[in-house]
Order: structure tokens, then sequence, then C-alpha cells
């Protein structure tokens, strides 16, 4: 009997899961182009995860191509954004220029413009009256919803610092790290880092040690050489403000051992042993 | 006579024995049925006939691989076997039903199916006018390059003609050789002939100036000058001569390199010629291998249990960080 009902229930099993299965619906051609273009930008993705920015350039204007050919702006725009930042990092700055400024149009969506002007506005760096000009176009698009907003605030204490105005930086990075968990990384470290060098501006180098060690502490997860040559930079002018000799020569040891494996400015007159 | 204690009185249980016989002989003859249509399927039962060829190897072939004539399967073959002068005899078995398009002068090539499909063999040519061809006829075997065997073709053809030149280049270019040496001397000569000019014309220029005392030596220096542009141009000659001696060798030895060359240029272009409508379906069939595996590994990661395990692929553009690089 208990066979019997074992038997029932299989057969039951396999005709709903044949009943369930069904081939897939046909794709349109827009659909087609659409799961080109996404695949185009996974792969870009996947590239410039692994630095491999001519590669990212190439899947980027792919996915460019592919969404203008179904007059899809979102798409669009999003591969615009991801080609101008590739190109950024192969120091492509009239390319990038070009790719962002077709993005001046209605069309796109506010956010991504806001994201356009804040990557010329990085482009226009360290040029600080443009970059204020452009950071300034990107807070009024982003509005105040803005999915950015740590970057903008973080560039603009970047500029502060710059122009000379310690306690400025400080508040916009403060303003930052209050942000709380849903902070990337990269901009908590940059925050950390923008504190540090607004203490040793307005001359107060121990908490600037003490905030840039745990800016360094992010960053170390990072792993990114040109940012921990940068923490080190600082490090050390940090470590000779205290007259510190032993951190002094921990600082240059560590800024010389991670400037043998990047070319960041701010190893610019560091030699490698 | 036995008794019989029990009676069946369910009817289910009556013609049992009958029933079950009834059931086996059914089943044994949907096997037969069965096994009947797999084999006429399978042209167990056409009537064929036995041809053959001559390959110089037997890669990619084996018993049981298709004959086609124009795409259609006509026929397989049957057995593939080394003979005594190290070659392979390949038997084909062809319905008969086809046979009326394979002429004695048809040739068998070894084809593929698509990049990475089978081999099989496909029959094709032949005059259309003439009798098809007999019970163990033989046809000619064409073998199709692959890309490998043209490269390793080309390899072979190419080497001995770059060693050629490399050769001639190097006797060319010896400095302790015939042709620099030769050089080297008539240059030397040419030098000397200049110096014998420019001695010979002083002294024909003051020669009205010469008083008469002066005379006899002046003749003699005039007669040894002359002496030593004798020497210099019969030195000249010989190594004119010398030259003219070797240069029918150097310039065969030239012609034969740029005959080679040509030869090369020719064979390479033919290669190249026979690859190349190739290259672009090649392409296009990688590219179309690659999209569909691409299409079943997104189609099997939207599938459970796959779309747990794996995440989805970020396809929107990345911010960049505020510090910049």
């Amino acid at each position: 009997m208990l066979r019997q009902h074992l038997l029932y229930l299989l057969l039951l099993a396999a005709g709903a899961l044949v009943a369930c299965s069904s081939a897939p619906t046909p794709p349109t051609p827009a659909m087609t182009v659409a799961t080109q273009a996404r695949t185009a930008m996974a792969s870009a993705n996947r590239a410039g995860h692994q630095q491999r920015w001519e590669d990212a350039a190439v899947q980027w204007q792919i996915a460019l191509t592919l969404f203008q050919s179904a007059d899809d702006w979102n798409g669009q725009g999003e591969a615009r954004l991801g080609l101008a930042n590739a190109q950024a990092r192969l120091h492509q700055s009239q390319q990038v220029i070009s790719t962002l400024s077709a993005m001046n149009s209605p069309l796109f969506s506010k956010a991504q413009r806001a994201q356009a002007t804040y990557q010329l506005a990085l482009l226009a760096m360290p040029d600080a009256h443009a970059a204020t000009a452009l950071l300034q176009q990107s807070q009024t698009l982003c509005g105040a919803d803005c999915a950015i907003a740590p970057q903008l605030s973080n560039l603009a204490a970047r500029i502060r610092l710059q122009q000379g105005d310690a306690a400025g930086a400080l508040q916009l990075a403060n303003a930052v790290l209050a942000q709380g968990d849903a902070l990337p990384v990269a901009e908590r470290a940059h925050a950390l880092r923008l504190i540090a060098q607004s203490h040793l501006v307005q001359g107060q180098p121990a908490a600037g040690w003490q905030t840039l060690q745990q800016g360094l502490a992010l960053d170390r997860t990072l792993a990114n050489p040109a940012w921990l040559a940068d923490d080190f930079a600082l490090q050390l002018e940090l470590a000779r403000a205290l007259a510190d000799q032993s951190l002094q020569a921990d600082a240059q040891a560590r800024l010389t051992s991670v400037c043998a494996t990047t070319d960041a400015p701010a190893c610019t007159g560091v030699r490698a042993p | 006579m036995p008794i019989k204690y029990l009676k069946d009185t369910d009817a289910r249980f009556q013609w049992l024995g009958w029933r079950v016989g009834v059931f086996i002989v059914a089943g044994f003859l949907c096997f037969v049925a069965l096994v009947v249509l797999l084999a006429i399927r399978q042209g167990y039962f056409t009537p064929k006939t036995r041809l053959s060829f001559v390959a110089e190897s037997g890669n990619s072939m084996s018993t049981g691989m298709q004959v086609r004539f124009s795409g259609f399967k006509i026929g397989v073959v049957d057995r593939v076997a080394l003979n005594d002068q190290a070659k392979v005899d390949v038997e084909l078995l062809v319905e008969n039903r086809y046979l009326k398009w394979v002429k004695p002068d048809s040739v068998a090539l070894l084809q593929q199916d698509g990049f990475l499909g089978d081999h099989y063999i496909e029959i094709a040519g032949g005059t259309a006018t003439a009798a098809p061809i007999q019970e163990g006829g033989k046809l000619v075997f064409a073998p199709v390059m692959g890309l490998s065997e043209i490269a390793a073709d080309l390899r072979q053809r190419t080497i001995p003609v770059i060693d050629s030149i490399h050769d001639t280049l190097d006797y060319l270019n010896d400095p302790k050789g015939d042709v620099r040496g030769t050089v080297a001397n008539l240059n030397q000569f040419s030098a000397e002939l200049r110096e014998t000019r420019k001695t010979l014309d002083q002294v024909l220029q003051h020669l009205d100036q010469v008083a008469a005392k002066d005379l006899p030596a002046t003749l003699d220096q005039a007669t040894q000058a002359a002496r030593r542009a004798d020497q210099v141009l019969a030195q000249a000659d010989r190594a004119a001569s010398d030259v003219a001696t070797r240069l029918p060798g150097i310039l065969d030895n030239a012609n034969r390199t740029a005959s080679e060359a040509a030869a090369l240029a020719t064979t390479a272009r033919k290669a190249v010629d026979g690859v190349a409508p190739q290259l672009p379906s090649i392409v296009r069939n990688a590219g179309d291998l690659v999209q569909s595996g691409d299409d079943l590994v997104n189609g099997a990661q939207r599938s459970w249990p796959f779309r747990n395990w794996v995440s989805a692929p970020d396809a929107s553009a990345p911010v960049p960080e505020s510090r910049g690089e």
C-alpha cells in the first residue's frame, strides 16, 4: 500500500516537473541587443577590477554602440560614464571630455549628468577654480537624495585643503564620516586622510597621526599602492612635525617600499633601494 | 487421475498461464519488430556496392564514418586498414540507389562537419555522362589539408629557401670571400691608376719645358710610369677576369635564390588563398561558439539552483573615487 502511494507521489512529482518546464520565450531583437550590451558592461567591469583599462574601454565602447543602436539613453549614460572612467585611467583627458560632454542633454538622467560633471571635476584637479565650478554644477544636478554625495563632499574637502582652508576641509570630511556604515570604504579612508592632513595644517600632528592610522588600516584592505603611497607620504610629514626619528624612519621605509610598485604623484623624488 | 483438492473460483486467475504466455510472446514480437525497424533505418537491408580508395594517412578515418554525396549520407566506411606499402586501404559501402551519381573518376575527400564536428568522406566530381562505378571500383582520394598541414607544408617548403638565401648572403657579405675581396682589389687598382695618370699628366705637361739634358731622364720616368700602368692594367685585367669567371656562378646562385623566393611567394600565396576564404567563417564560428557558451552559462546562472550560488554581474558604471590616482 505504502509502495503504491510512493509510486503515485513520484509520478505526480515527475508530472509537475514536466508541466513546470517550458522552453524560454524567444528573445526579441531589442532584448538580444540589451543582453549583449549588459554582457559587455559586465566584461568591462571585470576588466576594470583587474586594472585592464584598455580592455575595459573597448567593452564600454561596445556597450555604448549597442545602446545607441537601440535608442536606450539610460544604458548610453552608464556606458559613457564607464568609458570615461576607463579613459581617465588611461590618461586620455581629451577623450574623457569628449565622452562626458555629450551627456549635457536632458535625455540623460540627472543622476547620470551629476556623475558626469563630478568625473569632469576630478579630471580638472588640481585646477581648484575649474573643479569648484564643475563640483557645484554636479551638486545642483544631484539634488538632495544624491547617491554620490560622499564623493562630492570629499572632493570639496580636497579642494578646500588645496586652497588652504583646513577648517572647511575638516568640517566637510567629518560630515562624510558621519554618514555611517553605508559609506564606501574608499571614501571613508579618503575622509580620514583629509582629516589627518587638516590636523597637520592646523598644527596638530599628534591628532593627525591618530586619524591617519585609521585611514591606513582601511587603505591596506583596498591595497591600492597609489593611495598607500599617499598615506605614507603624509605619515612622513606628520613624523617630521612630531620630530620623531623612529616614526620618520618607519614612514620613509614604507613609502620607499610601496613606491617601488607605483609611480603615483606621492612617489615623486622617492628612490627605490 | 490426480485429485483436485483446491478450486480457483476467482475469475482473475482463470487462464493465467495462457495470459502470461501471450504477454511474453507479444513483448518478444514487439522487440523483434523494433530491432528490424532499427536495422531498416540503419540500412542493413539496403543493397550496397563496395568501393575503395587508398589514402596516405588514416588520420581521422574510422570504420562506420559516413560517406556523403552533396551532403547526403549515401553509405559508410566499412574497413580501414594499413597495407604493405604503409598506405591506408579504405573500403566504402555505398547504397546502390545512389550509385548512379558516383563515377569512376569521382574523387573522395575527407571533410569535417563545422569546426569541431565529425569527419566524413565526401564523394564529389566525376564526368556526368560517364557510366556509374562498378562493384569494387577504386576512387581517387584527394586529401584536404587542414590548417596544421598547410602550416607544416609551408614550413617544409620555406626553410630550405631561407637557408639558401642565408648562405648566399653570407657568401656575398664575407669580408674574406671572393666578391668582397675582388671589389676591394678593384678599388685599390683604381686608386693606383689614378696616381699613374696624374704622374703621366705631369710628365706630359712638363715635356715641352724640359731641357735636352733632362729629356732622357724624363723619358725614363715616362717609361717607368708606362710600365707601372701596364702592370696595374694587367692586374686589373686579372681581377676583372677573375670576377668575370666567378660572376656567372654568383649570378646563377642569385638567380636560383630569386626563383626559389618567387616559388616561395607563389606557394605562400596559394596557401593563404586556400585558407583565406575559411578564415572569416572560422572566426565567425568561434564567435558563435563563444556566444553560445555565454548564453548557456547565462541561462544556467538564471536557473535554480545556480542563481542562488552566483551573484549577478555588475552592469552599471563605477563611480570613481574622489581621491583620484
